[in-house]
């Protein structure tokens, strides 16, 4: 079915990292550095999920998370953190754009398993 | 990452160490930036960023250590901790710590953590009394509560008997969601496997959840990965279309897992959902009655729902079949993802500033240019190859003159242009700021200052200049020495500059810039200046100057780089010049640079760097000897005399020839080269300094003033020093450069030897 995800985070370790545990025949990972540049991409793509960290350069994620969603095209799109901070150390009316927190450290296993049930069917 | 794979972990190394220097430069300026809410957040965020990545690959020790300067650094954000000199000094600890505990993990060789700089972090992030209480944002009614409940077997709720729908009809938007959902508990009958535990489950999403983009379809599957599932919804809750908003969710579920998975496991799988749902969860065991019942509450008060289109046409989206569905493992087609609503534009929620606003809501930071690694050996391949694309488009424009070639005049000239940009441009490649060498040195003068008692105030001018990367790696520590030498010799303490009449605190200035074709570097001090006295008598004591030299002598600042002029016990206690200067200048002279210095007494001293913009391109002297074509740096040769065929005198055994009534040792680069034939009557001498002496190395000829680029030498030749590298001429030829510091340096010591 082939869906495509976009992965913000400014750390290129981090950014291979996912790439190499997603991507397969089904998944595609468009990988960026910031939220400025996920943005723009989510402007000129379309995607079926955004994976991103909290904190980085130019726009944080979750003032991505609060662009992204709304996008028309994106209301429902579902919208991970990743991020080593846990959701409750961010206010609540903060996180109403985020779909799912994941928490890094994280196995592979479990990303790939997460990612794969928020995606849409 | 289970197994930490090492391309991840080198990976991490690299980006650590930049993340690292970016950390320490951003404590450095922490205390003078405060309320700079940017520099604090990219501080923050290099600190994070190793903590993140640390984790991410495996290295939880150095995670959780750089989680305690993250957690000091939070603090300092939100306002609960004041920086001060102390702060910065344990992060900047902490900072170092760090560093040496990734080179260790880069080394495989781990460290323990620290327990006194644990203790100090720790410190930090403890309350004092007086502090405003911790403001954390974290609303508590955002935190979903959980309630363990021991329910005896006879308030179960799955033991309650299932209403008639017709009682609880659809009044799903006024009902308040504290309540426990009202959901149909059907019996699921005895179709449950017998020996394996089941959960029973009521799933109440909030109504708003697909508006975050929360897939139930996706939640539901998870279910029924665990074991056999039946799953039962009431399409009751949903209003009529009049009254229905396709977005919003009214369903709400009761699901029966078999499985004998740990609750946790379940916890696991509504951990998306949990904020804004109403879950239950109970573990009925077949074994025995007792039941545990899990409650998670979503307690946040429900808003007021949205004003409901009348026009709504849409089939409802959540239209799950009812009662009961069968189907253990796999997947029900009919039910419509839900996640896939059909948004109906006409019903959207009251209107929302647009994306451009909240995205430039806070002031927009400088634009950082997307950078890419590239590795260092290829960088200089494709140098190489761009000089030799140049070499290669000039040698064709001589084609231009050939009447039969017209028609090829227009592109050849292009392929000039287009080549010459190539090679310029790849040169540019290799440029790097000045400030990657500069942002050492705050740090560095910091310490020093702290060491050595002083009050020290650094500026920093022309950080922007750009510099051929190799060089910049170099000259750290050859800087690091002449900043160390200021703070600890030339200038004064706090209380000497006051009785001098000047401010306090000492001043070091670092400036950079362009000087015609080269780059200068200067560091300035504010400080007492050279001692000149004592140094010309000691230059005088050592015969380097003449008995009575005048302290106005221009050479005697110069004196100060004669090796091992000064010794440290005996002149860094009076002027503070001199320990191994020598060294510093032999450094810069490596990088085909200079090194000077300007002094005032009492008005401090500057020591100027001057230093070529690449090192990849050489200013060169293209001279023959013995039929053989050489390039010569042209920064090491001083000046080109003419050496008619008169035999040179001895001196002390050594061939000399006299320049303007000085001796000067004379180098024969024909019989270095053991090159044939006879000497020409005339030959060229080329002056150049050796270890502070002129000495001359005569040439047969000189051809001309090249730009070449340097190309390294393959592994035969290079570990000959006389020859720094080979390059291509115009015609297409190979020269070898010379390093006329290493001949003279060669030829002397077969001198010595042989007398």
């Amino acid at each position: 079915m082939g869906k495509t995800i976009l992965h913000a985070d400014d750390s290129p370790s981090v950014r291979r990292w996912v790439a190499e545990q997603l991507a397969d025949d089904e998944l595609k990972v468009v990988s960026v550095a910031d939220g400025d540049l996920a943005l723009q991409a989510m402007q000129q793509n379309s995607f079926d999920l955004l994976l991103t960290d909290l904190e980085m350069p130019n726009l944080d994620g979750l003032a991505l998370a609060d662009a992204v969603r709304r996008m028309p095209e994106y209301r429902f799109l579902p919208i991970l953190i990743l991020s080593s901070r846990k959701p409750n150390e961010i206010a609540a009316e903060r996180r109403q754009p985020v779909t799912g927190w994941i928490v890094k450290p994280i196995e592979p296993d479990q990303l790939r398993r997460w990612i794969r049930r928020s995606l849409p069917s | 990452m289970g197994v930490a794979d090492d391309r991840f972990l080198q990976m991490f190394f690299e980006e650590a160490r930049e993340l690292l220097l970016s950390l320490e430069e951003g404590l450095m300026e922490l205390e003078r930036r405060q309320g700079d809410r940017a520099h604090l957040d990219k501080t923050f965020r290099a600190a994070h960023s190793i903590k993140g990545a640390a984790a991410m690959v495996g290295l939880g020790a150095l995670a959780e250590f750089t989680h305690g300067i993250e957690a000091v650094l939070d603090r300092i954000r939100s306002g609960t901790l004041a920086v001060d000199s102390d702060v910065i000094s344990t992060l900047l600890d902490a900072r170092d710590h760090l560093s040496v505990a990734v080179e260790a993990e880069a080394a495989r060789s781990p460290i323990p953590s620290p327990v006194e700089l644990n203790r100090r972090l720790t410190a930090l992030l403890r309350d004092p009394a007086a502090a405003p209480p911790p403001p954390p944002p974290a609303a508590p009614a955002a935190t979903p509560k959980k309630i363990e409940l021991d329910l005896p077997a006879a308030e179960m709720p799955a033991a309650k008997p299932p209403r008639k729908k017709a009682e609880r009809k659809p009044r799903a938007s006024s009902r308040s969601k504290k309540q426990t959902p009202e959901l149909p508990l059907p019996d699921f009958g005895g179709t449950r496997s017998p020996g394996v535990d089941y959960y029973r489950v009521t799933l109440k999403p909030g109504a708003d959840i697909l508006k975050r983009g929360v897939n139930l379809l996706g939640v539901l599957d998870e279910l029924r990965d665990l074991g056999p599932t039946r799953i039962a919804t009431e399409p009751g809750l949903v209003p009529t279309l009049e009254e229905m908003d396709p977005e919003r969710c009214y369903l709400a579920w009761t699901i029966e897992v078999e499985s004998n998975e740990p609750r946790e496991r379940l916890d696991d799988v509504f951990l998306f959902i949990a904020d804004d749902s109403t879950i239950t969860i109970e573990r009925h065991s077949t074994s025995e009655p007792a039941v545990e019942t899990e409650v998670v509450i979503e307690p946040a008060p429900e808003p007021a729902p949205a004003k409901l289109a009348p026009t709504a046409a849409k089939t409802p989206p959540a239209a799950a079949p009812f009662p009961v569905e069968e189907k253990p493992a796999s997947k029900p087609p009919e039910i419509a993802p839900p996640a896939t609503a059909p948004a109906d534009s006409g019903k959207q929620p009251p209107p929302r500033p647009p994306v451009k606003q909240a995205a430039a809501s806070p002031p927009p930071p400088p634009k950082v240019p997307a950078r890419i690694r590239v590795d260092a050996g290829q960088l200089d391949d494709l140098v190489g190859l761009a000089g030799e694309l140049a070499v290669i488009s000039d040698n064709l424009q001589g084609l231009r003159e050939v009447d039969a070639n017209q028609p090829w005049v227009v592109t050849l000239e292009a392929l000039d242009r287009v080549s010459r940009l190539i090679r310029d441009t790849t040169l540019e490649l290799r440029m790097v700021p000045v400030e990657e060498l500069f942002s050492r040195f705050p740090r560095v003068v910091r310490d020093l200052a702290d060491r050595f008692g002083k009050e020290i105030e650094l500026r920093v001018i022309g950080q922007e200049t750009r510099l051929d990367r190799t060089i910049v790696e170099r000259l750290s520590d050859p800087m690091i020495h002449l900043i160390r030498n200021a703070v600890d010799h030339a200038l004064e303490t706090p209380e000497e500059r006051m009785a001098a009449g000047k401010p306090r605190a000492g001043r070091i200035t670092l400036w950079a810039g362009h000087e015609g074709d080269r780059v200068a570097l200067r560091i300035q001090d504010d400080g007492r200046g050279l001692d000149r006295d004592r140094i010309v008598k000691r230059g005088i004591a050592r015969g380097l100057v003449p008995v009575g030299t005048s302290v106005d002598d221009p050479r005697v600042d110069t004196l100060i780089f004669e090796p091992g002029f000064s010794t440290r016990d005996e002149v860094s206690e009076l002027s503070g010049r001199g320990v191994g200067l020598d060294v510093v200048r032999d450094a810069v002279r490596g990088l085909r640079g200079s090194l000077a210095v300007e002094s005032q007494p009492g008005k401090g001293t500057s020591f100027i760097f001057r230093l070529p913009l690449t090192l990849a391109l050489i200013d060169g002297l293209l001279v023959e000897t013995g039929g053989n074509r050489y390039v010569v740096p042209l920064a090491q040769v001083e000046e080109c005399v003419a050496l008619n065929g008169t035999n040179p005198a001895l001196s002390r055994g050594r061939p000399c020839v006299a320049i303007r009534g000085e001796l000067v040792p004379l180098v024969q680069l024909r019989e270095l080269f053991h090159a044939e034939g006879a000497r020409p009557s005339r030959q060229e001498l080329l002056l150049t300094r050796h270890a502070g002496q002129r000495v001359g190395v005569a040439v047969d000829r000189l051809l001309g003033r090249v730009q070449a680029v340097i190309q390294a030498l393959g592994e035969g030749l290079g570990n000959l020093n006389r020859f720094s590298g080979a390059t291509i001429l115009g015609d297409g030829s190979v020269s070898l450069i010379l390093d006329l510091a290493a001949l003279v340096a060669e030829s002397r010591a077969a001198d010595n030897h042989a007398h």
